[in-house]
């Protein structure tokens, strides 16, 4: 007897491995689209799994790339044992008998045959388990026909996109701003109890979360291995975030008097009083410890961008991208007794941000100032 | 549920929508699975217009017009209030009132009001629904909109109703990308990029909404519009503004309404009414004043 392996399962597979967030549901939902008649031919069938699996262009393009690479040879059939194969039907694609030599996909050919599209019985989650053992018990033959694991870039990286995104919601502050137009109900209630006359509704802004924020990103030299890393943690505060106001200047090692914003330069004092005493500091910087030096003009010099911007913002904390190891003995050592400084992994990037919600930082392993 | 007919991308009355084919297939995959199509693309690519263009062709000859609703989310937007909202500030004074007079008190229904999604899911034929620039709002607001999209329902906390909806409305949803959606919005959504159309295409849309243009007119400032578009591409970055459809399309309504033979010899030389294509004075300096501004080789 024999079943086929998994329709686009190794594509599917390889755009979880790439860091996509897809499910089962996801996979069952093409398959369902695939049953009405859509993905009839190669382009609609890549359309399709960009329609369903991926929602922007740098994703689609990841597929496209993922899709020709999975479907280049088609899907081998797999050996089955007769007990594993129930009536339900899985769906069949055009596949090549052992030794022949594979058939280029052509642009007109279904991929489903008439019978494949008019079959009632739904896919039912039973037979794709049944598939999928029926893979795993193959794998010798399997391991030919999937695609090699890619790895994207999001994999080397100590965070992802999405752990700094669910990260930065945290920094929240509520307030009331903004027009009146909620009816402010408890003190309506209490202003007609006091005078015992109807009076006016006292109405109230709508809170809206004003958390803000200042990156403080080292340009440096030392710093160009990071810059993935930094990148990544600009854009998300910029665009994955739900703060309100997300600054971002660069300086390089240090800076007192002016620092870099966007192309142009900036007096720090002034960017400083335009911004709201709550705001928070992020310095991100490797303070030293990638080059494993120690200078004292680096330290001094940090000491007063520390004392310049803590002037005016209440909260800071250092994001430093070279691991803990690497600190002592380098200037990174001498400013972590400043500021609170952390590693840059989820666990450190956290508790940056406790720090900046204006909680303690935890104390074990997390502050190297605590340990020394 | 095939209440409706799938979308097919046809020229109906009123104003011209021309779709490209692999739009028209994502509304189909929509309609078929009964999902959001989330759309992005660059703005005036025609995303927010496509919602009222669906809604004319699949009620086209229907005397009531179209059941077509749509929410044009802010940044202050809550996700409750594209379904109903709740005007206490106006009962209180009158339940006062009305206990004074010793009346009877208003009932608390006729201050509910509903949002265009509550309307859509009432409606008693099947919707189509526009939910314009979500990527405005709160970051959580996609996410407090899931559990109502995925099940046609919602609950009106105040009186404890629960309203279902008779049909399943077709949702479009819009996104100008500023904000990164949740992801649990994302995979909920059909997803299509609407591209810049190629040139055959925007020669056809062109057409179709000036039919009366002067074809010479219509040639050349077609060819500007493209090297001028084309050098927007390449020099600036991804997130800068481009010259897109409806600024060309705005741009030939002017020249349209100027003498012809006036405008056409302008438009040999240089980039007429250029403040219609190019908004800032940095795009200005740039692709106007410097060689090869108006498509010159």
């Amino acid at each position: 007897m024999k079943a086929l392996g998994l329709p686009l399962h190794g594509l599917f597979q390889a755009l979880r491995d790439a860091g996509l967030p897809l499910g089962v549901s996801d996979y069952l939902d093409v398959l369902a689209a695939l049953r009405m008649g859509e993905g009839a031919d190669r382009p609609a069938l890549l359309r399709l799994c960009q329609m369903l699996w991926t929602s922007s262009v740098e994703e689609g393009l990841l597929l496209e790339r993922l899709f020709s690479e999975a479907l280049g040879p088609p899907l081998r059939e797999v050996d089955v044992p007769a007990e594993l194969v129930e009536r339900d039907r899985d769906l069949a694609l055009p596949v090549a008998a052992p030794g022949e030599a594979p058939p280029a996909p052509s642009l007109n050919e279904p991929l489903l045959s008439e019978a494949e599209l008019t079959a009632e019985p739904p896919v039912s989650l039973r037979s794709v388990e049944i598939a999928a053992r029926a893979a795993q018990g193959s794998s010798a033959k399997l391991d030919l026909a999937m695609t090699p694991r890619r790895l994207s870039v999001g994999e080397y990286l100590p965070v992802t996109a999405r752990q700094l995104g669910q990260s930065w919601r945290r920094l929240r502050r509520m307030e009331a701003r903004g027009p009146r137009t909620e009816l402010d109900f408890a003190a309506t209630v209490g202003a007609i109890g006091r005078t015992g006359v109807w009076g006016r509704p006292v109405l109230a802004a709508r809170r809206i979360n004003v958390a803000s924020l200042l990156l403080l990103v080292d340009r440096d030299g030392s710093m160009a291995p990071f810059h993935p890393l930094t990148e990544r943690i600009v854009e998300s505060a910029v665009h994955g975030s739900n703060l309100r106001h997300a600054h971002v200047v660069h300086f390089h090692n240090y800076a007192i008097e002016t620092v870099e914003y966007g192309e142009s330069m900036l007096a720090l004092g002034e960017l400083l009083a335009r911004l709201p005493a709550f705001t928070g500091a992020l310095f991100i910087s490797d303070a030293g410890a990638a080059r494993r030096r120690y200078s004292t003009e680096r330290v001094e010099g940090t000491r007063r961008m520390l004392a310049r911007v803590g002037a005016k913002l209440r909260r800071a904390a250092w994001i430093n991208p070279a691991p803990r190891s690497r600190w002592i003995g380098t200037s990174a050592q001498d400013i972590a007794g400043m500021v609170p400084m952390f590693e840059a992994n989820r666990a450190g990037f956290d508790a940056a941000l406790r720090v900046l919600r204006g909680r303690r930082a935890v104390p074990h392993g997390d502050s190297i100032g605590a340990k020394l | 549920m095939k209440s409706l007919p799938f979308y097919q991308g046809r020229r109906t009355q009123g104003e011209p929508y021309l779709p490209s084919p692999a739009l028209v297939e994502a509304v189909r995959v929509a309609q078929r699975l009964n999902r959001p199509l989330l759309l992005k693309g660059e703005p005036g690519c025609g995303k927010t217009r496509l919602a009222k263009a669906v809604a004319r062709e699949l009620y086209e000859g229907d005397p009531a017009g179209p059941a077509y609703f749509e929410w044009h989310v802010k940044s202050t937007s809550r996700a409750r209030d594209g379904l109903y909202s709740y005007d206490a500030v106006a009962r209180l004074p009158e339940a006062h009132l009305a206990v004074l007079r010793q009346t009877e008190v208003p009932p608390v229904e006729r201050y509910i009001r509903y949002g265009s999604l509550g309307k859509a899911f009432l409606s008693e034929r099947r919707a189509v629904v526009l939910i314009d620039e979500i990527d405005k709002a709160d970051i959580d607001f996609p996410n407090d909109l899931l559990v109502e999209l995925d099940e046609g329902r919602f609950t009106i906390e105040e009186t404890g109703k629960e309203e279902v909806a008779k049909h399943p409305p077709l949702v479009f949803i819009t996104s100008n990308d500023e904000r990164d959606l949740p992801d649990a919005f994302l995979r909920r959504c059909v997803f299509h990029y609407v591209d810049f159309p190629d040139a055959a295409a925007l020669r056809e849309i062109v057409r179709a909404h000036l039919p009366h243009l002067h074809e010479d007119l219509l040639a050349l400032a077609l060819e500007r519009f493209q090297a001028l578009r084309g050098r927007m591409v390449r020099e600036k970055n991804e997130g800068g503004k481009r010259a897109g459809t409806s600024e060309l399309l705005d741009w030939l309504r002017v020249m349209g309404a100027y003498p012809h033979d006036e405008v056409l010899e302008r438009l040999k030389k240089e980039i007429p009414f250029a403040g219609v294509l190019l908004k800032s004075r940095e795009d200005l300096d740039r692709f106007l004043k410097s060689p090869g501004a108006g498509g010159e080789p």
